[in-house]
């Protein structure tokens, strides 16, 4: 805004006050005024809040009132007292009369046939709305009985709709006149289709009845406990980080006789051998990096002789319990060949800090962690994640090592094992944490490299084909297998409305209520059922904004590596660095963009086709542009992603609250109590009365166990009533010493262990929908910010 | 609660804030043989402190061979007070080898040795703990010291459960308490020598202990 000298005092004052809370300059000019005005840049920059507060108010009231009649029903529903229910199925089941191979055989027949009748029964639309009216208000009862067995009905209820759908699309909706492009359209839509019930079949079978395995008990003689060789193999990432995992390590509960930690260095750097000298760990090198970390883990197998061996990444964390908690099952069961353990991140990965979600909506890891891996456990599949397991050695050399052959080389390990009749454990208890991927693309480059292994075991070691497997474990490796291909199907998601509302092509032959009678019960059964089951790890249509994000990046790896299965390289996956600025990610973008602006092409054309051209048909138009609606709305989330927030720290902060004791200078001690502890400082509350000053130095007490050990630090940050300290240069046993009072304390991830908060499947699309809406206000403040860089390059390049 | 100070040095009165230094006391009552029961002092706190009283080296050389002839003599007294079956007593003592030191023993259900780390003090512990009674406690302790921390750890394997787990700090704040003439807790709340004395006042109440 350009003023003039003579502006009233006042009036300044209230434009400087404006400015501030707006965050824009008040020297700049109208422009900045406005896009201030309109999308609060500055401010939303350095809050995170930057949203279309009016439009989601308005939406989210209109979804409030549409939701009204279902909530008032529940709210009546609730009354009932369902505990006792359950209780009382979960005796009835028990009872002899059910149990017994016999039995779920001739019951599994009996439910096949009279599904199959059931599934190719003709019925009117009337009918057939009737029907899944029925069915729906019978499941918001069931899915309020607690228990397993409420769960297997819902299921039940799921495959009723779903296998009507299924037929009737089958048998009635494919435009079957000749091979014209709608032919090819309408049967591609079929597979994507098909894909998707199959996925949702596996899902079932696998996460039904997740086995929630107990710790086994270690003999009380600690002489019986085998030997451990730990392996921690490096290739390019900082000491500073592979140094936390090797003391926390070295830092395990085990005797001191039977654990030997390898600092595996595909690196060979000079400095990564000194370090693990003066440690106390063992370390190795070769002279070529031939199959990268596979190749690095066989190298130390052939070099040493420990019974189990310990595997974690070079950037994962061990707590002190770590071997006490896992090797149990390996001595309770001699033909346990493996025992895996949770993957957990103390840092936030790129959709948690992008969308500031973290603690509040599971993240992509808690659906494998949390009920995929427990539910595999149960069939006796839980496979190997490539860190945080143990493994019998014996049974590694069986297999010929560490498999070679794709570039999962974990998953595929543990294929060959369980081929061999070994069995295998998850124990769902957080023994180690590590750092999560820092930036979209890196997050990306990973889970192409976890797709396209999983498409090339699937492709040259199919687990439904060969010999060694029980059926269910067959099914089990080929969903984890099958997830990875969700990229084309997902494509096919977001642009199959856009063959009838671009050109007017009817992939599906059906009228458009018959369309909704049927699919509609299949997708609201399977929403409530997958919101049940997976509910504390993964909220309701997360798993549609996760992969929207990734589907365009994962749909060419997976396909190339089924079609050449022995193509491309080893990737490794970038960790430790840190997003310096704030930016918007326009290359990794640039998918969604297209997606976004031909679906925003469809809806425009939608508005002709309804009020002239397709006049006919309105349901049909309606449909396909609440779909493409739903697709703008998802391709939003992946935008707020793709917006990628600063990182503050480069050492992330754990929250912890334990006692400490302050040693001040002259003398006095103090009690405090921690707030949170990163690998290089320690946030502590101070009690009432203290000040301390910045610059101060101090030593400050941790307890683990019976011992206490201080350490040197100085005040970085004091505010009133808490203070943030730097630790001084420690030496390495003190560092040691730091680890197995913060990462190392076998308590430090329990919070991890009790889940997130149930999911609610209505209150879960609304807040993918609100998250979906900033997205596009990222995207327009990341349009802002870029087009004042380029003019800025520009101006100074005329100089 | 009661507390007897056993000490001829006389100090605790000013410790826990009942006042320096009574001229009479159950010191000077034994070796007298006075009646000692109107010398109770109270604190602030609630407390009751029967202190030494001022004894003269003499006095104080006949009351130890009086205890040497009859060791039981101090339980005798003390069995005179009127205490609720719940309450505890607290004897402090000289250092040993003591005669009263050793007398008090004698009279306590359990006895707290309190070590003071410095170099000399592992000498004592080369004996074996004798007495099942008998509980040990690390004061002064000072987690900078990578003497103090070693010389703990070594205590610890030495008398396991028989350790207090809490070493009380040595924290200045006690000091400047002590020359202010006012009791740590007021002085200092959030001192962790504080904290350590109020967990091992826990400890040492826990039902099991008491039981043992």
């Amino acid at each position: 805004m350009s003023r003039p000298a003579e502006t009233p005092g006042w009036l300044q004052q209230r434009v400087d006050l404006l400015a501030e809370r707006i965050g824009v300059d008040p020297r700049r000019r109208w422009r900045d005024w406005l896009t201030a005005l309109l999308f609060r840049t500055r401010r939303a920059r350095q809050r995170r809040d930057l949203r279309n507060e009016t439009l989601e108010t308005i939406l989210g009231g209109i979804g409030w009132l549409l939701g009204l009649p279902l909530r008032l029903f529940e709210r009546l529903i609730d009354r009932v007292s369902y505990g006792p229910i359950g209780a009382g199925l979960e005796r009835w089941s028990a009872r002899p009369a059910f149990t017994g191979p016999l039995t779920s055989v001739l019951v599994l027949i009996g439910a096949a046939l009279l599904l199959a009748l059931w599934a190719t029964t003709p019925l009117s639309l009337g009918q057939q709305a009737g029907v899944f009216v029925v069915t729906w208000l019978a499941t918001l009862f069931v899915r309020r009985i607690p228990g397993k067995l409420p769960t297997l009905l819902m299921i039940a209820f799921s495959l009723l709709a779903t296998s009507r759908y299924v037929w009737w699309r089958v048998s009635e909706t494919l435009p079957l006149d000749g091979a014209t492009i709608e032919w090819l359209l309408g049967f591609g839509l079929l597979l994507a289709e098909s894909y998707a019930w199959t996925i949702l079949l596996l899902g079932y079978i696998q996460n039904a009845w997740p086995l929630d395995r107990p710790v086994a008990k270690l003999p009380d003689d600690p002489s019986r406990w085998p030997t451990v060789d730990v392996y921690i193999p490096t290739y390019n990432e900082p000491l500073s980080v592979v140094k936390t995992s090797v003391l926390a390590a070295l830092s395990m509960d085990w005797p001191r006789e039977k654990l030997n930690v390898y600092l595996l260095d595909d690196g060979n750097r000079d400095s990564f051998r000194d370090f693990a000298a003066e440690a106390g760990a063992r370390y190795l090198r070769r002279a070529d990096n031939r199959h990268a970390k596979a190749g690095n883990l066989n190298h130390a197998l052939a070099r040493t002789d420990g019974e189990l061996i310990a595997i974690f990444d070079c950037d994962h964390v061990p707590v002190r319990s770590f071997l006490q908690t896992t090797v149990g099952w390996l001595l309770r069961d001699p033909k346990c060949a493996l025992v895996q353990t949770p993957h957990h991140f103390f840092s936030a990965d790129p959709f948690e800090r992008n969308l500031a979600t973290r603690g509040e909506i599971p993240n992509e890891g808690n659906l494998f962690y949390g009920l995929v891996q427990d539910g595999n456990d149960l069939w006796n599949a839980t496979f190997f994640c490539g860190s945080c397991a143990v493994i019998r050695r014996t049974a590694l050399l069986e297999v010929g090592g560490i498999a070679t052959e794709t570039v999962t080389e974990d998953a595929h390990t543990a294929l060959k094992i369980h081929r061999r009749g070994w069995t295998s454990a998850y124990l769902r208890v957080t023994q180690a944490a590590g750092l999560a991927t820092e930036s979209l693309s890196a997050h990306i480059g990973q889970r192409i490299r976890w797709a396209r292994g999983m498409a090339q075991i699937f492709r040259i070691d199919n687990p439904l084909f060969g010999r060694g497997l029980k059926l269910v474990q067959r099914l089990c490796y080929a969903n984890a297998m099958l997830h990875f291909f969700y990229g084309l199907p997902r494509l096919v998601f977001l642009t199959a409305p856009l063959a009838y509302l671009l050109f007017e092509l009817h992939v599906i032959r059906a009228e458009s209520l018959m369309l909704v009678a049927f699919a509609l019960p299949h997708l609201v059964q399977a929403s409530l059922v997958n919101s049940r089951m997976q509910g504390r790890y993964r909220h309701s249509f997360w798993a549609e904004a996760y992969e929207s994000v990734l589907a365009w990046y994962i749909a060419l790896p997976t396909t190339m590596a089924l079609l050449r299965p022995s193509s491309g390289e080893f990737n490794v996956t970038v960790k430790g660095g840190l997003v310096e600025e704030r930016h918007f990610d326009w290359q990794i973008a640039a998918p969604y963009l297209v997606l976004i602006a031909l679906n925003t092409l469809g809806l425009a054309m939608a508005v002709p086709r309804l009020l002239y051209w397709n006049a006919f048909e309105t349901g049909t138009v309606v449909i396909n542009a609440l779909w493409s609606i739903a697709n703008v709305a998802m391709m939003g989330t992946a935008l707020g992603v793709a917006a990628e927030a600063r990182q503050v720290r480069r050492a992330h902060r754990v929250p912890l609250s334990v006692p400490a004791t302050l040693y001040l200078p002259g003398g006095r001690v103090v009690a405090c109590q921690t707030l949170d502890y990163s690998a290089s400082g320690l946030g502590l509350t101070l009690p009432e009365g203290l000040q301390l000053a910045s610059g101060s130095h101090v030593h400050v007490g941790l307890v683990r166990g019976d011992r206490e050990h201080a350490f040197p630090a100085r005040v970085a940050l004091s505010m009133s009533g808490r203070i943030g300290l730097q630790f001084e240069a420690l030496s390495l046993e003190a560092e040691q010493r730091l680890i197995e009072c913060t990462f190392g304390r076998a308590d430090a991830w329990v919070d991890n262990d009790r889940g997130k908060p149930q999911d609610q499947p209505l209150s879960s699309l609304r807040t993918v929908l609100r998250y979906g809406l900033r997205g596009y206000g990222e995207a327009v403040s990341g349009l802002v910010v870029t087009w004042r860089a380029r003019r800025a390059r520009q101006r100074s390049a005329r100089i | 609660m009661f507390v007897v100070d056993f000490d001829p040095a006389n100090a605790l009165g000013m410790a826990i804030g009942a006042g320096p230094h009574p001229l009479r006391g159950i010191g000077t009552g034994m070796a007298r043989g006075e009646d000692w029961s109107d010398t109770a002092l109270s604190t602030a706190d609630g407390l009751t402190l029967l202190p030494f009283g001022e004894i003269e080296a003499g006095e104080c050389v006949a009351l130890e061979q009086a205890l040497l002839q009859r060791p039981t003599a101090l339980a005798d007294q003390l069995a005179r007070i009127a205490m609720p079956k719940e309450a505890v007593l607290l004897i402090d003592t000289p250092r040993r080898p003591s005669v009263l030191a050793d007398a008090a023993c004698r009279a306590a259900d359990g006895v707290l040795d309190v070590l003071t780390l410095a170099p000399q003090s592992q000498a004592g512990l080369a004996r074996p703990p004798e007495a099942a009674n008998r509980v040990w406690l690390l004061n002064q302790f000072d987690a900078t010291s990578p003497l103090h921390v070693d010389l703990r750890a070594l205590y610890v394997q030495q008398l396991g459960d028989r350790l207090a787990p809490h070493a009380v700090h040595r924290d200045e704040a006690v000091a400047e308490a002590l020359a202010a003439d006012r009791p740590v807790l007021d002085y200092l709340a959030a001192s962790q020598a504080v904290r350590d004395l109020q967990a091992l006042a826990r400890w040492l109440v826990t039902p099991a202990r008491a039981a043992a």
